[in-house]
């Protein structure tokens, strides 16, 4: 079906719970939405970098199976049909899979991650691979091997990380859906910056197996989308157990969707508000919008509460430990025999943990369940914490470089040690037009009451409307 | 979270971290580990604060079958743990 190039960027920003519908009435099909997509991508990733490898026939060939899935009424479930692009991390089998290095950059897995097996048998069309800070750590290097992704709202800036590229693609319009991985915010970062949704759902819930790790006791597998229940379809296709990650959890697994009508009435909510606005680098507009989206959840019916959080400078310490030294044990053999085959950025990030003893690991790892009962201790007061997702909007480039990574403010690391869910939305924007984004945290396999208090604040706000200026 | 500088502190973090990597046997410039000082010393002040607080009958925190420790019968739905 021919469409003009309006009609056809308008349906990449459809949303997945809208091309379901389109699919199941036939006024859409997976093959012009795949093609629309594919185009879009030429189109516009020459300026964005999001993606590593298209894999475009594959994607073609998988839209026309869809489509005959469709078409005689025996769809794989919601996501068949859907277009989704994955982090380059995640094993692909016969696709080249890179964690962006150069260490890996010809690295074909023989086997799919198990969330890209379940996706496979979603009928979900696998558009590409996409771009990431190397090793999902160390930051944008701008001599990579493949360059950095850049930000649809503003090309200069970062969409932070380290899943740039799913942030970039899915605000841009250039994949229906996303997964990232997050180890300290690396999925809430890029939603907060490119102003779309980004889910770290409790650890153990959704696999790891056949993800590249960066720390594998903090790292995180987890969707990105444009809203809240897209989110949710996403989290449903892959979310339950695999005994493949041994640290995947025997837990039920509920209907996403459905809870999702549960909206945020009658939640308890805590506000660190004392120590959001004790950031040193927290930007007055994101305080702005922070205070609108609590009057917002007020409105909403939930009831705000000030609360206080584990020390944040202890947690960014016992974090770096454990985060470095675990990604320094998986690559410390690489690192010794061939340390040219890494970016210079993360080499220097991942050689931190060659700095600390089994000691310090060991106190670490206390220090981490120590940071886990005072999380306790509050969670025992509200139902959910709603705090910003970064101290400010997305940065321009050259600041991100000159900034080092632990003098930063994270709102995002403490739900990483706990593992507890926190998902990141939009919640307005700056006067220059960049995304400022809401995260909010609920209990241990509470995900969907994390989602259904997000979509409610959604539905009533209309920032994921908004769309950058990227033509 | 920048921390105080001393020049007598960089020089201690910068044998530390030199005497570190040469044990691991790694390679890397001067300049490389000049750079790691500001965040090593960093790590050590939160590192020794958070020890200091610890007590004794914190265990590191388990990391495997997590829903057993999230979903202990005696702990209900609001346990924090990993």
């Amino acid at each position: 079906m021919e469409m003009t190039m309006s009609a056809a960027d308008e349906l990449c920003y459809l949303s997945i719970a809208e091309l379901e519908r389109a699919y199941a009435d036939r006024r859409l099909s997976p093959v012009e939405v795949t093609e629309a997509y594919l185009d879009r991508i030429e189109a516009l990733d020459g300026r964005l970098n999001s993606y590593i490898t298209v894999t475009a026939e594959a994607a073609r060939a998988a839209a026309r199976s869809s489509e005959q899935r469709r078409a005689s009424g025996r769809p794989l479930g919601p996501l068949d049909g859907v277009p989704v692009a994955l982090k380059d991390l995640y094993d692909t089998a016969g696709i080249r899979t890179t964690a962006h290095s150069p260490l890996y950059a010809e690295r074909v897995p023989e086997t799919d991650a198990t969330v890209v097996r379940r996706l496979n048998s979603a009928g979900v069309i696998l558009l590409g691979k996409l771009a990431m800070h190397e090793f999902a750590s160390g930051g944008p290097e701008l001599d990579a091997i493949f360059p950095p992704a850049r930000n649809p709202w503003d090309t200069d800036r970062v969409p932070a990380g380290s899943s740039s590229g799913s942030g970039a693609a899915l605000a841009a319009g250039l994949a229906a859906g996303s997964f990232g991985s997050d180890t300290g915010g690396s999925i809430r970062g890029p939603a907060s910056y490119c102003g779309i949704v980004g889910l770290k759902p409790t650890y153990g819930l959704v696999s790891r197996s056949g993800v590249i790790p960066m720390s594998w006791t903090l790292d995180h597998a987890g969707p990105m989308a444009r809203t809240v229940k897209d989110t949710a379809m996403l989290l449903q296709a892959v979310a339950g157990h695999d005994p493949a990650d041994p640290a995947s959890a025997l837990a039920e697994v509920p209907d996403f969707r459905v809870h999702l009508a549960e909206g945020i009435a009658g939640r308890r909510v805590g506000a660190p508000l004392a120590a959001v606005e004790a950031a040193g680098d927290l930007h007055p507009e994101t305080l702005a919008a922070f205070r609108q989206a609590l009057s917002s959840l007020e409105q909403l019916g939930a009831s705000i509460q000030s609360i206080e959080l584990p020390d944040h400078v202890q947690a960014a310490a016992v974090w770096l430990v454990i985060a470095s030294a675990e990604a320094f044990a998986f690559h410390e053999r690489d690192a010794r025999e061939q340390p040219e085959k890494f970016g210079r950025r993360f080499f220097a990030s991942m050689l931190q943990g060659a700095l600390y003893s089994a000691s310090d690991y060991i106190q670490a790892l206390r220090g981490r369940a120590l940071i886990c009962q005072e999380m306790g201790n509050v969670m025992r007061l509200v139902d959910l914490i709603v705090l910003p997702t970064t101290p400010h909007p997305a940065m321009d480039f050259a600041t991100e470089l000159a900034s080092p990574f632990f003098k930063r403010t994270s709102f995002t690391r403490l739900f990483s040690l706990t593992g507890q869910p926190a998902i990141s939305l939009p919640c307005g924007f700056s006067a220059d037009r960049l995304p400022i984004g809401l995260q909010i945290a609920g209990r241990p396999f509470k995900d969907h009451t994390v989602l259904a208090a997000a979509h409610a604040y959604e539905q009533a706000n209309d920032w994921y409307r908004q769309r950058p200026p990227i033509t | 979270m920048s921390e105080p500088r001393s020049a007598q502190a960089d020089v201690d973090a910068m044998a530390e971290i030199t005497a570190a990597l040469k044990r691991g046997g790694l390679r890397v410039s001067a300049a490389e580990i000049a750079n790691m000082v500001e965040g090593y010393r960093f790590v050590r002040r939160g590192l020794e604060a958070i020890r200091q607080r610890l007590p004794k009958t914190v265990e590191p925190a388990p990391t495997f079958d997590s829903a057993a420790v999230y979903r202990s019968p005696e702990d209900g739905d609001d346990h924090v743990g990993r």
